[in-house]
């Protein structure tokens, strides 16, 4: 009952939400059931560590370790993006008073779907049918696209289409990858057992090896496609940089991460059969590293920096995955965490200060703000501190745990590439801290009518930051889930 | 019935072909819709040898021919009946699908206990029918790669999804209804919402021409 009571709730809320009158009501309406799923969520990861896994719907709904990991994420992500919405949204786009009353109309569009975007979310996390995991993912990019092109402009628009575009097409070979494993297995499961992907890894072995791998490198592509791997990521960062600030922090915390769920599914079905599949994980992994930091290295506008920055730290997630074994799906899970928590805030900040200065997005074009955004300029340190890997924060024990797996497998050309694109990482986070926070203001922006935040974007990055430094300093905290995530 | 299962199956390699090259939308539309009974009738043929296809050809009625069908329609009648001239003239347009379509047969033919996860379809009319999806899937991307009208590389995805849909029919004919109806929920719902953001791009550029969309990078 509870996984339904999981994967209700946000609908329930999209329901009141739309039902509700007045903008600022609605943002409330979000933020109260947002909390509530968040409180469900953290309820069904505890009774997971207490009693083992959880199944709903004739097992077509499985919560084990790994799902109450992310379900809980994916609740206090949203969470936290529905505060933020609540002062963001009433606001968006304060110079184009022409505009206003467009987004003024899609506004109650944008906080309706966003909790069903957030049920399909949860959908991906706990459903244990093969192929309705790819229906799940599939979902969630129909559910966010009109979220991404919410601003309905030309730029908006064009990001929204391709996004959807390019993600429908290539999540098609998932498609194909699904159907080719639940063939396989049916003879030796039964048509409806061979769909749970509980059951499939019992007949892992008796699937041919050109079928798996077939399947496997089909599946790789079109969740890598959804996730932002390198060479599937060209649409990252239009879609990142176009969506309101607090799509993109969803999309860059949690929405990417969903698609590496599969990704572990699969590997945990056919990876211990064909250890040849870790070396190619591990190898895109590294790829995707040094393409994603490369790229951010050279962009001059806030948000896509972030957003091919994002690219690069998904590498490290398939890197610790590549490793194999205990650690590295450790490794893999705790960075997941300590990167959602980390970019959700560092794309609230970058909204923040977009949304001060009136819609500048150009570091070139930013600076001096550190004095008159403090809250948004420490928040923002603390990302960047977090995200180049430095202790107190998430990051520290996220990409600690990576060098760990990687150095207990010996895959040290690997983590000699990932450590030294921490480097870089570093860099281009830092150099962002500087343009952004300190120095002069360039012409650009009147620092006289430059103001912080409202409150609830100033809560919203307060709490991220404090949970990032939470699991920076206390990194038993999530050891139960993250262990159990481990041995799913 | 091999043989009404093979004649069908070049009426929708042919309708594929219409439906990219066509100049006139309407047409092209008309050509989809044509490639979408052909399709439902090879899924009620499938169904003397299965019966349970049955429901998957009556699912494939309402929501290619009748939900998919509709909602282009609306959108052609809207706009302009002559497509944004394409990126690959009609002459080599003709030779790559007739390639693509020779590739696919020979491929699936030559590697099909390899492609085929099932003993069943390596089989005749099972293999032909993979070969035909795959066609349709190699056209459908070829579409979205060289057409410059939104509305076709919208027909391109339609015609990726109809290979999707029709492979199921070899590769997974035991596959529960539910799974069916969830895929293509998620299919019609793609093209509803393509279907909005290209009328947002029709009322900001005047036009439904792809090759205009230059404001972002990538």
């Amino acid at each position: 009952m509870l996984p339904i009571a999981v994967l209700a709730m946000p609908l329930l809320t999209a329901a009141a939400v739309w039902l509700t009158r007045g903008v600022r009501l609605r943002a409330w309406v979000w933020v109260g059931g947002s909390a509530v799923s968040l409180v469900l969520a953290a309820v069904q990861a505890s009774r997971v560590v207490a009693d083992g896994p959880i199944s709903a719907l004739g097992g077509e709904l499985l919560v084990d370790g790994l799902a109450a990991l992310m379900a809980l994420l994916v609740g206090f992500l949203a969470f936290a993006c529905a505060v933020y919405a609540a002062g963001y949204l009433p606001g968006v786009h304060p110079l184009e008073a022409s505009r206003r009353e467009i987004l003024e109309r899609r506004t109650p569009m944008f906080q309706a779907l966003f909790p069903v975007l957030q049920s399909t979310l949860l959908w991906v996390v706990m459903t244990n049918n093969i192929v309705l995991l790819w229906v799940a993912l599939e979902a969630t990019t129909l559910a966010s696209a009109l979220l991404v092109s919410f601003y309905w402009d030309g730029r908006a628009i064009e990001a929204g289409y391709k996004y959807l575009l390019l993600l429908t097409v290539g999540i098609t070979a998932a498609f194909f990858g699904c159907v080719l494993l639940y063939s396989a297995a049916a003879p030796h499961l039964g048509s409806s057992s061979a769909l749970l992907i509980s059951n499939l890894r019992g007949v892992a072995d008796k699937i041919p090896r050109d079928i798996a791998l077939l399947a496997t490198v089909l599946l790789l592509i079109g969740f890598g496609t959804k996730a932002g791997l390198a060479p599937f990521h060209p649409w990252v960062a239009d879609a990142y940089a176009e969506a309101p600030a607090v799509m993109s922090a969803f999309l860059g915390s949690v929405i990417s991460k969903v698609p590496f769920i599969g990704i572990i599914r699969v590997w945990q079905i056919l990876g211990p059969q064909h250890p040849e599949l870790n070396t190619l994980l591990l190898w895109l992994g590294v790829f995707t590293i040094v393409v994603g930091g490369f790229l951010a290295l050279a962009q001059d506008e806030l948000k896509r920096m972030h957003a091919y920055s994002s690219v690069a730290q998904y590498g490290y997630v398939a890197l610790a995955l590549g490793t194999g074994g205990y650690l590295g799906y450790y490794a893999a899970a705790l960075f997941m965490v300590s990167h959602a928590l980390t970019k959700g805030l560092l794309f609230f900040t970058a909204g923040s200060v977009i949304y001060a200065t009136k819609g500048q997005r150009s570091m070139s074009a930013l600076g001096g703000l550190g004095k008159k955004l403090p809250v948004t300029a420490a928040c923002s340190l603390a990302g960047a501190l977090s995200l180049a890997g430095l202790p107190p924060f998430s990051g520290f024990a996220g990409k600690a745990a990576v060098v760990f797996a990687a150095a207990t497998s010996a895959q040290w050309v690997p983590l000699g590439i990932a450590v030294g694109m921490s480097l870089v990482t570093m860099a281009y986070m830092i150099g962002m801290t500087q343009r952004v926070f300190r120095g002069v203001a360039p012409a650009a922006i009147d620092l006289d009518t430059v103001r912080e935040v409202p409150a609830t974007m100033r809560v919203a990055m307060m709490l991220l930051a404090a949970a990032m430094l939470a699991v920076g300093l206390l990194p038993g905290l999530l050891d139960p889930l993250l262990d159990l995530a481990a041995r799913t | 019935m091999e043989a009404v299962i093979r004649t069908l199956s070049l009426g929708m390699i042919l309708t594929s072909f219409v439906a990219v090259e066509s100049r006139s939308m309407r047409r092209a539309l008309y050509a989809y819709m044509g490639q979408a009974l052909l399709m439902v009738a090879v899924i009620a043929c499938f169904a003397t040898y299965h019966e349970a296809l049955a429901l998957w050809a009556a699912t494939a009625f309402v929501t290619k021919f009748g939900l998919i069908s509709w909602l282009l329609f609306r959108a052609v009648r809207r706009g302009d009946d002559q497509e944004c001239p394409p990126r690959v003239g009609q002459v080599t347009s003709a030779v790559v699908i007739g390639a693509l379509a020779i590739a696919a047969y020979a491929l699936v033919h030559r590697n099909v206990a390899f492609l085929a996860p099932t003993p069943i379809a390596e089989m005749e009319p099972y293999r032909t029918n993979v070969a035909v999806a795959l066609t349709l899937l190699a056209v459908g991307i070829y579409a979205i790669v060289t057409r410059r009208d939104a509305l076709k590389v919208v027909l391109g995805v339609c015609l990726i999804e109809n290979g999707a849909h029709l492979s199921l029919v070899s590769l997974a004919t035991t596959m529960h209804e539910t799974v069916l109806i969830g895929m293509v929920t998620d299919v019609v719902l793609a093209v509803f919402i393509l279907l909005i953001l290209i009328r947002g791009i029709e009322e900001r550029t005047g036009s439904r021409d792809t090759s205009r969309l230059t404001l972002l990078r990538g």
